[in-house]
């Protein structure tokens, strides 16, 4: 394969426009646009001696037609001698001018019928692939209707979440112990206290906890043990 | 975008009488939370629709992409709602995701049904896998909030980050 990119002339999207185009040059076949060699494309065939000795001589043969041109040729005198007969020459340029008048106006009439131009074709076009695609994403984020009417169904969350719950209870508990234990209601005893405390701290840890994630969100690392 | 918890309130519960089908609840209900709720759960309902349409598009969503939203909300929802394919379309591209005001498209009644029942469809309809509706509902009000607080300069580091995160669920697939 060669390492550089054929060059691809490609024609227009829809034929009969192409006569617009006045200074467009001829369409180069593909099968022309490499050299002899076959290690050149045609891009690069201003650089055609310069591949080494074995390439110093090689033709180019769209180069060489007659009649033909190509866009990455070298430029030369020969080039601009359209352009310089339409300057020195008012006739030719009057009916160079005239002639493409005729075939705006020939393009116009098509298009005034209802011919859509390349442009709107283009506008127009929607991959059928494209379309399935956006159809089948959206359509799989969108919940089956078994599983809406359950979810339907399904009462909504307590207000109270059970982690305040807890922490609610346990406070009350410490508060009434401690003031038990201050009227001398309840005896104090060490045993009762640490197992007061030890609830207190678990309950109050929970709900610390419960808090941390409600700010911070769901990680990756909470839904593994879920 | 500050959000009222009385209003949040309100909203939450008409959404789940909507969901439910329960149109007897909520008329009772719109009646007496009062004009001032009622009014109020209209932009939150804004809100909540357009994250959905964002959320679900993973992008600012296309025409065609509200036309498919809409098509799903109004013929496939367990919702039953009252409410067509083109008023949710006009909904979503013209007042969530417009610049238009809800009451410059749709007539008196319209103005609080529409978003009400468009809303409740989506949260029902595309709410995530994991998620009941009442908790992609937190998950919306937190994200408004979030972004509420939060600089603009910090949306080209969450694309950044968007980015960057599905680049590496796509490789782990």
């Amino acid at each position: 394969m060669s390492p550089h990119p054929r060059r691809q002339v490609t024609p227009p999207e829809v034929g009969e426009y192409s006569d617009l185009n006045q200074f467009d040059p001829v369409p180069v076949p593909k099968v022309e646009t490499q050299c002899r060699h076959g290690t050149a494309a045609r891009p690069m065939r201003e650089l055609h001696g310069w591949h080494g000795d074995r390439h110093r001589d090689a033709r180019d043969a769209i180069a060489d037609a007659p009649g033909r041109h190509a866009r990455d040729a070298p430029k030369h005198a020969g080039h601009d001698s359209l352009k310089l007969r339409m300057l020195l020459d008012p006739e030719a340029r009057t009916a160079e001018h005239l002639r493409h008048r005729k075939a705006v106006e020939a393009y116009e009439a098509r298009h005034a019928t209802g011919h859509p131009g390349p442009q709107e074709a283009k506008q127009e076009q929607v991959p059928p692939e494209s379309r399935d695609t956006l159809t089948s994403r959206l359509a799989k984020k969108w919940d089956s209707p078994e599983s809406q009417q359950e979810e339907r169904r399904r009462p909504e969350r307590s207000w109270l979440p059970r982690a305040d719950m807890v922490k609610a209870v346990s406070d009350s508990g410490i508060l009434v112990t401690t003031i038990a234990v201050a009227l001398g209601v309840a005896s104090a005893r060490w045993d009762a206290v640490a197992v007061g405390a030890a609830t207190a701290v678990v309950s109050n840890v929970a709900w610390a906890n419960r808090r941390w994630k409600e700010k911070h969100g769901h990680r990756p690392e909470d839904g593994a043990g879920d | 975008m500050g959000i009222d918890r009385k209003m949040e309130q309100a909203t939450r519960t008409m959404l789940g009488h909507a969901m439910r089908h329960e149109l007897d609840d909520l008329a009772t209900l719109m009646r007496t939370v009062g004009n001032e709720a009622l009014l109020g759960s209209i932009p939150l309902c804004l809100f909540a629709s357009a994250y959905i349409a964002v959320d679900t598009s993973e992008r600012w969503p296309t025409d065609a992409d509200i036309r498919e939203i809409a098509k799903l909300a109004a013929s496939q929802s367990a919702t039953e709602l009252d409410i067509s394919e083109r008023e949710i379309y006009e909904y979503l591209s013209r007042v969530a995701l417009g610049s238009e005001k809800v009451d410059d498209v749709f007539s008196d009644e319209g103005v609080v049904t529409v978003p009400l029942y468009t809303t409740a469809n989506l949260l029902l309809g595309f709410r995530p896998r994991d998620k009941h509706w009442w908790e992609y509902l937190d998950q919306i009000w937190d994200a408004a909030e979030v972004a509420d607080r939060t600089s603009l300069t910090v949306l080209p580091a969450l694309m950044l980050r968007a980015r960057k995160e599905s680049s590496h669920s796509d490789d782990s697939d």
